[in-house]
């Protein structure tokens, strides 16, 4: 008893529940470690060999979520749904397309939502609107440059969108949720262990390097002889090696994305 | 000391005529508990002052023969060895053997004052005690109290004479307990047990326990049919063909097309009991059956909504059955030995939608269906015996129940309702078994009380899905209870009382060979009672501690351990009777709630909670009049991310006039038509699919229903 009444005292100053709604700021921009400098061209080599030379990388960010649930990549199930179980901790959605190679921070347009519950998890939605929309036409990746490795050299453009294009057909007629078009535009789960505070600043930041780390350029699609230029199709149906490769890693949740906090 | 003071003062005031005290003596009060009793009810009521009492049943916490019953001349008992006792014809009036300063017993008087819906609002007369719907007159109710969130039942072990209303391992929510198949003109009290003092309280008695007695008001035949707002109709029938409440027949038709959208409901009911008193013995035997169907409005998001009795999400509610048995029987020889088996078959089908479409366009339709055949069964026995010149009261309790439960939980599209592959769909055998026992001796002025519970639980699951193994778990939860009571002049007593409570687990969360956890609770209670013979007073100062405590949020079917929590708070009691004729009852409730590692306070609990019921009867000529109020207040609740509910004020009235077999009464609910949220929650969803929805918390809530009128015509036969 003397235990109880003790605790009962010593606990008795908190009259809330304990946590609370909190506002915060949201940039996105280039890794300030990948040595990118604005209006300038990004050069680094791929472990494949190629010298890449990035002019443009821009990756348009629909919406940024936060929640409870540790980053674990197994659901366990054939139909788990897009959005991970959990409490949200913090949400961004406004669309922000990203200049990933300008080491400025660049502010989403709209201010983040969230609570002060610890964060685990991060998401980051490929998306400009309905995130279960059938179709969607929002570039949401464009890249330019040239790789070249050796005395072969490729010129390139990508220009992504995630619609019907990357539709994926269910398993079977009776798991017909199997493969939603939102786990193709969805980016999950990003490691950010954090807790967010009143007008704290998430910052986005984008290694355009790590979407070129398994490509093979030399599987690109040639779409002019004379100049040379080549292109990363947008199309799962007929995609080869270096198409996959750059979407996949696109949606890698680990590599081109990192998430930090500025108090 | 200075709020005691008040107390007596308060109750010196009103109440002018002195009781008699308590007795000292076991011995004496097994003697003279007839003459005692026969006073006792002879004041009416609510009987919330300890009465001595004949040789208590350890089953109903110390209930005695029932009302009515003309026990045999008491005679010597060979476990009442060196009692004299006096040789005499006495008639036994229901009393309540109240071993803690928060045990009540809500009788006639009280339920008939205020305008009362079923047995759901019997319940809302539990001091501290909120029910709460939010999913259509067919759901269990969520329940409040002591500063826990007992979602469905998960906390506050309900029984209804016998009958075990807490459905073990449900899939919609641990404890699942509803009361909507209850006809509450069937209810003769309500005897209420707060806290885990007493050993013959069992799983899910962790705020408290709530026992119904059957019986019906008045011999004959009743006859009423009632007609009301939203199109409520109800059609009672019941005969009582002896002098006894205990032996009757009722039967109930119910239905409503609701106050908003989606709220249509329709049920019928038939309830009956049998009582056969013999010399030595007592025949037992209740009878049941229940049906009924029902829609639910969900849960509105408040920043969605167009209108406050808006519904969201169509095709939710459900349909529910129940049919039930007990047979029992007690045998009046060396002490009051009692056998009672008992049958329950339950069915709920249930289809909800709380969150909207957060997992994808289909939307989050979750379809639930639980099937529970259950066969129990009990043994307990009352004696006296006399150890070392002292006189002891002992009570003994074994008991058991076997559950066999079939589960299911499917997604079902929203837009074309059309059902998905189940996700859940399991055989579950749950089996109980336990036993308990009380010592208690009264030496001077004091009573000491001190008893122990086991419980012993096994689980068999099944997943008919393949997915996971078949599981086997097993666990045992002991249990302490322990009383001490000290008579402070004529008309005070004081109560300490410990007890551990606990909650059996949902056995599909358990792994193959897991010794069973249990959800332990150690209670404690402090508290006082000042009776005179028109006013009673109770205080009660309480405290709880759960080790492990986790907070489940079924709405969209979360759990977070919390680690330990703590509760704790007071309640006061009032009971009053001025005048004849006129009955006041009223209690007030302040909890608390809080997680100890942050000291942050436990979402959603009931911090405060107040009610009040009078009511007023008298003769006019040929004419009995009636007038009555029932008054609710909840203070606002915690929500998390530090919001709280708003407050709650409701105002019931009846009034009623008969003339010879006819009686006319009308109800009205909430009087002042006052826009309030039963029930407020914060959790994320989403309600448009077509955009990229915010996924944090919201706001929640389901509208209380507005001023309702209701006509009720009876003949009595």
């Amino acid at each position: 008893m003397k235990r109880i009444g003790l605790v009962l005292l010593l606990s008795g100053c908190i009259n809330s529940t304990g946590n609370s709604l909190v506002t915060f700021q949201a940039t996105g921009a280039a890794a300030p470690d990948i040595g990118a400098v604005q209006g300038q061209p990004l050069r680094f080599t791929t472990p494949r060999g190629f010298d890449v030379t990035l002019t443009t990388a821009r990756v348009f960010v629909g919406a940024l979520y936060f929640s409870t649930v540790e980053p674990m990549t197994a659901s366990g199930s054939l139909e788990a749904p897009c959005v991970a179980p959990g409490i949200t901790t913090g949400e961004v959605r406004g669309g922000l397309e990203l200049d990933a190679l300008d080491p400025t921070p660049q502010p989403f347009p709209v201010q983040g939502l969230g609570s002060d519950l610890p964060t685990r998890s991060a998401s980051l939605w490929l998306t400009n609107g309905d995130v279960n929309a059938s179709d969607e036409r929002t570039v949401v990746l464009k890249v330019e440059g040239e790789a070249t490795r050796g005395t072969d050299t490729y010129p390139f453009t990508a220009s992504f969108h995630i619609g019907t294009n990357r539709v994926t057909p269910p398993r079977n007629s009776a798991l017909p949720s199997s493969n939603p078009i939102c786990e193709q535009r969805i980016v999950t789960p990003i490691a950010f262990d954090t807790t967010l505070s009143q007008g704290a600043t998430v910052k986005l930041l984008v290694d355009p390097r790590a979407f070129f780390g398994s490509v093979n350029f030399a599987t690109l699609e040639q779409v002019s002889t004379m100049p040379p230029r080549y292109r990363f199709r947008d199309d799962a149906a007929t995609a080869e090696q270096a198409d996959t490769a750059l979407f996949n890693a696109l949606r890698a949740n680990a590599g081109p994305y990192r998430l930090e906090v500025a108090p | 000391m200075r709020w005691l003071r008040f107390i007596i003062v308060c109750t010196c005031v009103l109440g002018a005529t002195p009781s008699f005290a308590h007795d000292d003596d076991d011995d004496e009060q097994l003697v003279d508990a007839g003459e005692r009793l026969e006073r006792a009810v002879s004041d009416g009521g609510v009987e919330v002052a300890p009465r001595p009492s004949a040789p208590a049943s350890a089953a109903d916490g110390g209930s005695e023969p029932p009302a009515g019953e003309t026990t045999p001349d008491e005679r010597p008992r060979s476990g009442d060895a060196g009692v004299e006792p006096r040789r005499r014809e006495t008639t036994v009036r229901s009393s309540r053997l109240s071993r803690s300063a928060s045990e009540v017993t809500i009788t006639q008087d009280v339920i008939q004052a205020a305008p009362r819906t079923g047995a759901v609002d019997l319940l809302r007369l539990v001091p501290g005690l909120v029910a709460s719907q939010h999913s259509g007159e067919g759901k269990a109710h969520q329940l409040f109290l002591r500063g826990f969130d007992a979602v469905h039942g998960q906390d506050v072990e309900l029984n209804v004479a016998g009958l075990p209303v807490n459905e073990v391992s449900h899939i919609h929510a641990l404890g699942y307990a509803d009361v909507n198949w209850l006809i509450a003109d069937a209810v003769r009290e309500v005897k209420v047990t707060e806290g885990s003092y007493r050993a013959w309280q069992g799983d899910f008695a962790v705020a408290g326990t709530v026992r119904y007695e059957l019986g019906l008001e008045e011999q004959g035949v009743t006859v009423a049919g009632s007609y009301g707002s939203f199109g409520r109709a109800r059609l009672f029938a019941g005969v009582r063909p002896f002098e006894s409440p205990e032996t009757f027949a009722a039967l109930e038709l119910v239905r409503g097309d609701g106050f908003g959208p989606q709220r249509a409901f329709g049920r019928a009911s038939v309830l009956g009991q049998v009582v056969v008193p013999l010399e030595k013995l007592k025949l037992r035997a209740v009878v049941g059956s229940a049906v009924g169907r029902f829609d639910s409005p969900g849960v509105v998001r408040d920043d969605a909504r167009a209108g406050f009795f808006d519904a969201s999400g169509a095709d939710q509610g459900g349909s529910s059955s129940r049919h039930q048995l007990l047979l029992g029987v007690d045998l009046l020889g060396d002490g009051k030995t009692s056998f009672e088996v008992f049958g329950v078959l339950s069915d709920l089908r249930l289809k909800n939608n709380f969150t909207g479409y957060t997992s994808g366009p289909g939307g989050d339709g979750l379809e639930q269906t639980h099937h529970d055949a259950l066969l129990g069964a009990r043994v307990e026995h009352h004696r006296h015996l006399h150890l070392f010149g002292q006189t002891l009261s002992l009570d003994l309790g074994l008991g058991g129940r076997r559950d066999g439960i079939e589960q299911s939980q499917r997604r079902y599209r929203e837009n074309d309702a059309t059902v998905l592959p189940a996700t859940i769909d399991a055989d579950v055998i749950q089996s109980a078994a336990n036993a308990w026992t009380e010592v208690s001796m009264a030496p001077g002025r004091w009573r000491f009380m001190l008893g122990g519970r086991a419980d012993a639980l096994g689980f068999e699951v099944v997943d008919r899905l393949g997915v996971r193994a078949r599981t086997a778990s097993f666990g045992v939860h002991w249990g302490l209870k322990a009383g001490v009571e000290r008579q402070l002049g004529e008309h005070v007593r004081a109560y300490a009382n410990y007890g551990d409570g606990f909650r059996s687990p949902q056995a599909r969360q358990l792994a193959d060979g897991e010794l069973a956890p249990f959800v332990n609770v150690r209670g404690a209670e402090v508290g006082t009672s000042v009776e005179f013979s028109r006013v009673v007073t109770k205080l009660s100062l309480f405290g709880s501690h759960v080790a492990n405590d986790a907070f489940f949020d079924h709405t969209v079917g979360s759990t977070v351990a919390l680690g330990a929590s703590l509760r704790g708070g007071a309640s006061l009691i009032v009971t009053a009777k001025p005048l004849e004729g006129w009955v006041i009852s009223g209690s007030f409730t302040a909890a608390t709630a809080r997680v100890v590692k942050t000291g942050a306070l436990l979402p959603y609990f009931a911090p405060t909670v107040g009610r009040l019921d009078s009511g007023y009867t008298r003769q006019l000529g040929p004419f009995t009049a009636h007038a009555g109020v029932g008054l609710t207040f909840l203070g606002p609740r915690p929500l998390p991310f530090g919001d709280f509910s708003r407050p709650v004020f409701l105002a019931d009235a009846r009034v009623s006039l008969r003339w010879q077999a006819v009686e006319l009464v009308f109800d009205v609910q909430n009087l002042f038509d006052s826009r309030w949220r039963d029930g407020e929650f914060t959790y994320s969803s989403n309600w448009d699919p077509s955009r990229t929805a915010s996924q944090l918390p919201s706001r929640h809530f389901t509208a209380g229903a507005p001023r309702s009128l209701f006509v009720t015509v009876e003949m009595h036969l």
